[in-house]
């Protein structure tokens, strides 16, 4: 009950902040489908008649994944780094809650409106490009939802690298683009790459949706076991710096 | 009354300064205790600590009853605290909004708060510009913004680190009046820091004098007072006086004469009021015409300047 007030609490935050500034929203998205635009048409000019369905296909798709990664990882990260850096990360503390229930109500809070808001960008995109994928949707969210999960996990840590070390966070940004290159790389059989975060979900989902291919059972539990590696990870790093930023005081300095 | 809040032999470092050097004290229920120091003295470093804010290296603090370091989310349900510098609130959201937000970070919803919270924009004034960004407010306004958002769940401790730094006079005294009636009506106990001794004197019950990191008084107001009673008089006189008659109040303790073209003043300290009498009787046989008698009681500001300066007296 008391994650359900704060989840609610949170979106409703995040619904008021969208419609008090709706045109930083709408041309923040304009951007994003717009670069997704050029990509498509780009590689389908480039690629003339030779290109592949499926390559175009694996753009629409891997690009929305790759929207949900990144906004993702860096609203949590970003999250705590700017809410310290506004001064209120402090006044977080100060809930009988604890500061990972809170945090992780925010998180799970941007994860649902992430993920909505790239199943519309997605869908514009199918629309735009008349490229009509065959979703399961359910199939697709849960498989979005395990995948995040590690990202979740990373992004604590760095939120938590992000209160004593300020200026790290340029770096995580750069981190976000870089998933772009790691989801070129196989991870099924399992390799080594199997276990980057996010990578494995996101792949099986390209996998699912643009090949037709099937997996096995156990596949999807060393899919969900990797993400909860990362988040149990990630809150742990979370913790150490937060002992650390408190022993520094370090949480409400800006 | 019993006591809410118990420091002991607080200790707290960083690297080689100590920030918090093995202060003790406790807030009784319902007081309202003050917290005064030049800047560095340690008071957000004491506030942050009992909030577990901030790790400290040695010493114990206890709220309620409970060990602040075991139980640092418990004793939170029933804390407030609004700290230092502007960044209380969300500045893009309204007093309402902001309201409703940290209401939830308490773990209640919008229909629990309906009363209290109409009731503390009304109280302080914010009810007319409930929905306007608090960013388009007056610091006064956002400080009272932050203190509506930090006592929204009613807890009956509340700690206020500078609540009334740069705001004006009037803002300043609305503070003033709605921290004596909590305290007074609804007998919740406030630890408060700030610079502004006049404020300070108005409101608080007892008052912590802390500098470099040590506790140097632990007194109420009146002990305080009855400490440092003396009270100066300022005596102005026609004509200045002759050596012979300076050397007539040798005897009169601490004192001193400032001689102008035509009068002279004689600033006299006196713990005891009645020796007034003395000096007016070495005037009398000096056949000193007065002008002007002025008497001055010892403010919270010359109790300060005296302990901080000279340190522990």
């Amino acid at each position: 009950m008391t994650y359900m007030i704060l989840i609610i609490n949170e979106l409703k935050k995040l619904v008021k902040e969208i419609r008090r500034y709706y045109f930083e929203f709408i041309s923040g998205t304009i951007v994003m489908f717009g670069i997704f635009l050029a990509l498509f048409f780009g590689l389908k000019s480039f690629g003339g008649t030779n290109i592949e369905a499926t390559s175009l296909d694996s753009l629409i798709i891997g690009y929305i994944l790759w929207g949900i990664a990144m906004s993702s990882f860096q609203s949590i990260s970003g999250m705590i780094w700017e809410e310290s850096q506004r001064g209120t990360l402090e006044k977080l503390y100060l809930s009988h809650l604890g500061i990972e229930k809170i945090l992780l109500a925010k998180v799970f809070a941007n994860i649902v409106f992430n993920i909505f808001f790239n199943i519309v960008i997605l869908f514009l995109s199918m629309l735009i490009t008349n490229r009509w994928l065959n979703i399961n949707y359910p199939y697709f969210i849960l498989m979005v939802v395990v995948s995040v999960i590690s990202l979740i996990g990373l992004g604590f840590a760095g939120g938590g690298i992000a209160i004593i070390h300020k200026k790290v966070i340029s770096i995580f940004q750069i981190f976000s683009f870089g998933i772009i290159g790691l989801m070129a790389l196989q991870t099924y059989p399992l390799n080594i790459f199997s276990f980057l975060p996010y990578i494995p979900g996101a792949k099986t989902l390209i996998g699912v949706i643009v090949y037709n291919q099937t997996y096995p059972l156990w596949w999807y539990g060393f899919i969900l076991l990797n993400s909860l590696v990362y988040l149990v990870i990630g809150l742990y790093m979370f913790r150490l710096y937060d002992i650390k930023a408190r022993r520094l005081n370090k949480l409400g300095v800006y | 009354m019993s006591e809410v809040i118990i420091v002991e032999n607080l200790v707290k470092k960083y690297k080689d300064i100590c920030a918090v050097n093995d202060i003790s004290f406790t807030v009784k229920k319902g007081e309202i205790l003050g917290f005064l120091g030049p800047n560095g003295a340690g008071k957000t470093t004491t506030i942050k600590s009992i909030l577990s804010l901030l790790e400290y290296e040695e010493g114990r603090i206890f709220v309620n009853g409970m060990d602040a370091k075991k139980h640092k989310h418990k004793i939170m349900s029933d804390m407030g605290a609004v700290l230092e510098g502007a960044r209380n609130i969300y500045w893009h959201l309204s007093p309402d909004e902001n309201i409703n937000y940290f209401a939830g970070i308490m773990g209640l919803g919008t229909n629990k708060i309906k009363e209290e919270k109409e009731y503390l924009l009304k109280r302080l004034k914010l009810w007319d510009v409930k929905d306007k960004e608090v960013r388009e407010f007056s610091k006064g306004m956002q400080q009272k913004t932050a203190i509506a958002a930090a006592i929204i769940h009613k807890p009956s401790i509340l700690l206020l680190d500078e609540p009334t730094l740069g705001l004006d006079v009037e803002t300043k005294n609305d503070i003033k009046e709605w921290i004596i009636s909590m305290s007074k009506e609804q007998n919740k106990t406030i630890l408060i820091t700030s610079h502004d001794m006049a404020f300070m004197e108005s409101i608080c019950d007892r008052i912590l004098i802390i500098k470099k990191g040590k506790l140097l008084s632990n007194n109420s107001m009146t002990e305080l007072k009855d400490m440092f009673a003396n009270k100066k008089y300022s005596i102005t006189v026609k004509e200045n006086f002759s050596d012979s008659d300076k050397v007539s109040f040798k005897d009169i303790g601490e004192h001193e004469i400032i001689e102008n073209k035509d009068s002279s003043v004689l600033t006299v300290s006196l713990k005891n009021s009645k020796e007034i009498y003395n000096i007016f009787d070495i005037l009398k046989l000096q056949n000193k015409e007065i002008l002007d008698i002025n008497v001055k009681e010892n403010t919270l500001e010359d109790i300060f300047t005296n302990l901080t300066t000279d340190e522990v007296k």
